[in-house]
């Protein structure tokens, strides 16, 4: 593992996170969305472990971090999801073009 | 309760001020309680038996009684203190504390009020106990604005003439606003239209149309008001510095405003107060000139410290000063002698030379050292030079600018130019004539126009000699062209009027020239008989229904017998018949002006436009008294049902023409100079006066046979003439109102001052009213459009201020209307704008940092 370095690494991590990236800005269906949102904390999750494997000053850190991402993503699908099921309750969609309620 | 009184009995004079104001506060009050129970007076016991007991929906009868025996009452103690006053014997500082008191009213500076006397103890007990203890601490040296009264001689007699003619005036009222105490008045003067105008703003009951406007009666209104004014008045005469006469002054112009504007509903009488006020603040922005000047230079306003400022003491330690009771003017010595930049060094000019000073000399009040002290002089025992602190104190050597010291005296005067109405602010004063018959006679003949005057001879010491010059020649142009009009009016009023104009620039011109006993003494004779004509002239209204104008009259002497002969009496006294009071102010006035003009006979006008206008006078006041009083009826309408006025009408009358008659009497009575009135007016002459004019005071006896001769050849002239045209001829209605020559119609238009003033004063404002408005503001249908501007298109209007303030709020607003746009609620296009940002910002990093 020591030797293809660090680089590498954070190149599938960038991709990781354009990918969700593009996914959230491209698809209109909610649940892409969400999973748009989970590629780029798994982008993230990926950067910290790289970084905690590569910097012994972090070594601890980032596994811990990665760990508490871990759980917030779990969280963040959790809330996500039953807001959508109540958008679609009320929309009988899950077009996020068509949450526009709050616009000004 | 009389000790107190008889310990310091100027109090007397505290308690006649304060009384008409405790009637204008109780009527204030009782009207303000009326009003709040108004709403209750059907049902609510306590509340409604208040409001009935308060007068209930009549006009208030009460309350005028009330001003008027609180008034009455001000007279007993004017009248009793005149009397304890020259009865009483103290001299210097007991005659001071028996009869001055002063507190402070807002102090600036050190918190310290002892008195410079105090002081002076002291350092006397410092001395004894020997000079190796502490010194005491300095005197004084903060300014404060005090309320005080001083009584002197004139203070004296013009309190109780202000009280006597003020009373006599309330009780012609009872009777001349009789009609006022209806629940309903039918003004004659108001047309309808101004109901239908103005029913929906005042909620006032409409009437009938094609009639009269109808209103309430305003009876105690009118007494509120004049209670109001003589309270005003009486503190001016008793006030002790020139900020409390101010504050007076103020007040009585307000009255004067309030008074004239009486009959509000009246177009022109509501234009007239809006002129005499305006007039008088033109007047006023002089004297408040004049005040900031005195307080800054001379570090105090009350007159007695002020003159002790300006004029040199009579001594000092090495004996009698030549400069006792003078303006010093002195000049800056050599600049080189000067060792510190804070001092400034003085020395007097070459003695041949008074007037190369450009300084004038300030006393200290306080001396340094108080029993040793050089006053300033050209004798060796005295100082020749002095040393001013830049920021001297009252107690300190001071000087100021000469130039600026003359402009003080000049603004002081330009107050009293206009509350006396000397030409050029004389145009209110007929126009006050708008106002009702009694105000007439006590504000703007008898006692406010007075004030002027007063002031002239109150604050005589701080008048330089430049500025009496000023004085004396605007009196003499007053009374020359106020008589001319006077000629050709036709108004008995606006006749009066003009009369008082040019009887005040009489006063003016005493003054100017010395004659302080002259013009002083003037100002209380022609309060009475002015008085006395005014309300004469208020009787004839009154029992003509309101016609003013002379020509329709004729043949009302047998009618109403009273008031046709106590208005000769006034007539006879105006036009300095021997014996009655006019005769010797008018004579003296006449001998001072002729002995002034003897001496300078460069200012031979000064003479010469009296000798003329009492001539003048005479012939207008007996065209007056023969047009209205003899003959016959020229409109029978206006005559049929003329008849004598009631008692409490005729009773002033005649109380007011013994007066006129005897006010100046001394022993023997056919000796001007003996006259006792003037010996007592006398004794408060301020010193400088004698001191100024003592060439003018010994030609005065010398040639004042002479001048009595003149005056009374000429008044005698007047009078033949208006027998002649008046009595003899007795012209018709025709011949009255035909269209006279040019010159005529000249006097008549008061020789065009109201139409230069419109044209080069009143006009032009009115345009650069305009002007700024339309700089400032755009029209009201644009404005309206601003409002919609959320929905239109705004219109900018950089052309007006306005518009440019507004463009500011409008650019503001489209722009957001513009980026609101951009929040388009969409998620995606959110991410997306967040990424790319990212993106530039991280690119944009990327690139600055390599």
């Amino acid at each position: 593992m020591n030797d293809i370095g660090l680089t590498p690494f954070l190149m599938l991590s960038g991709f990781l996170f354009a990918c969700g990236v593009t996914c959230v800005a491209v698809k209109r269906n909610a649940v892409a969305v969400l999973m748009g949102v989970e590629l780029i904390l798994n982008s993230a999750n990926l950067n910290l472990v790289a970084f905690a494997r590569f910097t012994p000053a972090f070594r601890l850190e980032g596994q811990v971090f990665t760990l508490m991402v871990i759980v917030l993503a779990a969280a963040e699908a959790a809330i996500a999801l039953a807001i959508i099921l109540n958008f679609y309750n009320n929309h009988a969609t899950v077009d996020v073009d068509e949450a526009t309620d709050l616009k000004g | 309760m009389f000790d107190w009184f008889f310990a310091t009995p100027g109090r007397l004079y505290v308690v006649g001020t304060l009384l008409p104001l405790v009637a204008f506060v109780g009527m204030l009050v009782a009207g303000a309680i009326r009003g709040l129970c108004r709403p209750f007076r059907q049902e609510g016991k306590f509340l409604a038996t208040v409001y009935w007991a308060l007068g209930g929906d009549q006009p208030v009868k009460g309350g005028a009684y009330l001003a008027t025996a609180c008034m009455a009452l001000a007279a007993a103690l004017g009248l009793a203190g005149l009397v304890l006053f020259l009865q009483d014997t103290t001299t210097g500082k007991d005659h001071a504390a028996r009869w001055s008191e002063r507190v402070d009213w807002i102090r600036l500076g050190a918190f310290d009020s002892t008195p410079p006397h105090i002081w002076e103890e002291r350092y006397y007990d410092w001395q004894k106990q020997g000079t190796h203890h502490e010194p005491p601490p300095a005197p004084p040296t903060a300014v404060a604005l005090e309320l005080g009264y001083r009584i002197d001689h004139l203070t004296a007699v013009v309190f109780a003439m202000v009280t006597v003619v003020g009373t006599l005036i309330f009780v012609f009222s009872l009777g001349y606003m009789r009609e006022e105490t209806q629940a309903q008045v039918e003004d004659h003067q108001v047309d309808q239209h101004y109901d239908e105008t103005n029913a929906a703003a005042h909620g006032s009951p409409s009437s009938p149309h094609g009639q009269h406007f109808r209103r309430r009666g305003r009876f105690g209104r009118f007494f509120l008001y004049l209670s109001l004014f003589c309270f005003s008045m009486l503190n001016l005469v008793i006030a002790d510095n020139l900020f409390q006469v101010f504050v007076s002054w103020e007040l009585v112009g307000v009255c004067s405003f309030f008074l004239i504007g009486f009959y509000y509903e009246r177009k022109s009488a509501a234009w007239a107060a809006n002129k005499a006020f305006i007039v008088n603040r033109v007047g006023d922005a002089g004297f408040l000139l004049g005040i900031v000047i005195a307080w800054t230079y001379l570090g105090t306003l009350n007159f007695e410290e002020m003159n002790r400022r300006v004029r040199s003491p009579v001594e000092d330690s090495h004996g009698p000063l030549a400069f006792a009771n003078q303006l010093v003017r002195v000049q800056v010595a050599d600049a080189d002698t000067t060792k510190s930049e804070s001092i400034t060094k003085f020395r007097l000019p070459p003695k041949d030379d008074p007037t190369a000073g450009t300084h004038l000399a300030l006393f200290p009040l306080a001396w340094e050292t108080p029993d040793h002290y050089h006053g300033l002089g050209y004798k060796r025992s005295q100082e020749q030079e002095f040393l001013a602190p830049v920021n001297a104190t009252i107690n300190d050597f001071g000087a100021m600018p000469y130039w600026l010291f003359v402009v003080m005296g000049l603004g002081i005067f330009l107050g009293c130019i206009g509350k006396s109405a000397q030409v050029p602010l004389h145009t209110w004063l007929p126009d006050a004539m708008e106002g009702p018959t009694p105000v007439s006679a006590l504000i703007h003949a008898a006692t406010m126009v007075a004030a002027g005057v007063y002031l002239v001879g109150r604050s005589y010491a701080l008048l330089a000699p430049e500025v009496l010059l000023v004085i004396a020649y605007i009196g003499a142009v007053t009374l020359f062209m106020s008589a001319t009009i006077a000629l050709v009016q036709t108004d008995i009023k606006r006749v009066l009027a003009y009369s008082t104009c040019s009887q005040l620039g009489f006063m003016m011109l005493a003054l100017g020239m010395g004659g302080w006993v002259a013009g002083l003494l003037h100002l209380i004779t022609h309060a009475f008989f002015k008085a006395l004509l005014f309300l004469c002239s208020g009787s004839v209204i009154h029992s003509c229904h309101h016609e003013q104008d002379l020509r329709p009259m004729g043949g009302l002497g047998r009618k109403m017998p009273i008031t046709a002969f106590t208005m000769l009496i006034g007539v006879l006294a105006i036009c300095g018949a021997p014996l009655l009071s006019g005769w010797y102010s008018k004579d003296m006035i006449l001998s001072v002006a002729l002995a002034y003009v003897w001496l300078h006979p460069e200012h031979l006008l000064l003479f010469a436009l009296p000798a003329v206008t009492a001539a003048m006078t005479a012939y207008y006041m007996f065209r007056l008294w023969f047009l209205a009083f003899t003959g016959q009826p020229r409109d029978a309408h206006v005559c049929e049902q003329a008849h004598e006025s009631p008692t409490v009408m005729t009773l002033p009358l005649v109380v007011l023409a013994l007066f006129s008659v005897a006010v100046a009497w001394g022993w023997p009575v056919w000796e001007v100079e003996a006259s006792a009135l003037a010996h007592v007016l006398e004794k408060a002459e301020p010193a400088s006066v004698s001191v100024a004019f003592y060439a003018v005071k010994v030609k005065e006896h010398e040639v004042h046979r002479l001048a009595g001769g003149i005056a009374l050849g000429a008044a005698v002239i007047g009078t033949a003439v208006a027998f002649h045209f008046f009595y003899r001829r007795s012209p018709t209605l025709a011949e009255l109102t035909a269209p006279g020559p040019a010159w005529y119609t000249f006097l008549v238009r008061k020789w065009y001052c109201d139409e230069v003033y419109d044209a080069t004063v009143v006009q032009p404002t009115i345009q650069l009213a305009r002007i700024s408005a339309a700089v400032d503001k755009r029209d009201v249908e644009e404005a309206a459009s601003v409002e919609t501007a959320a929905i239109a298109p705004p219109r900018y209007d950089w052309s007006t201020l306005d518009g440019l303030l507004s463009a500011v709020g409008q650019l503001m607003s489209s722009l957001g209307a513009r980026l609101r746009a951009v929040q388009t609620g969409l998620l995606r296009f959110y991410v997306t704008a967040l990424a790319l940002t990212a993106t530039v910002l991280l690119a944009m990093l990327a690139v600055l940092t390599r």
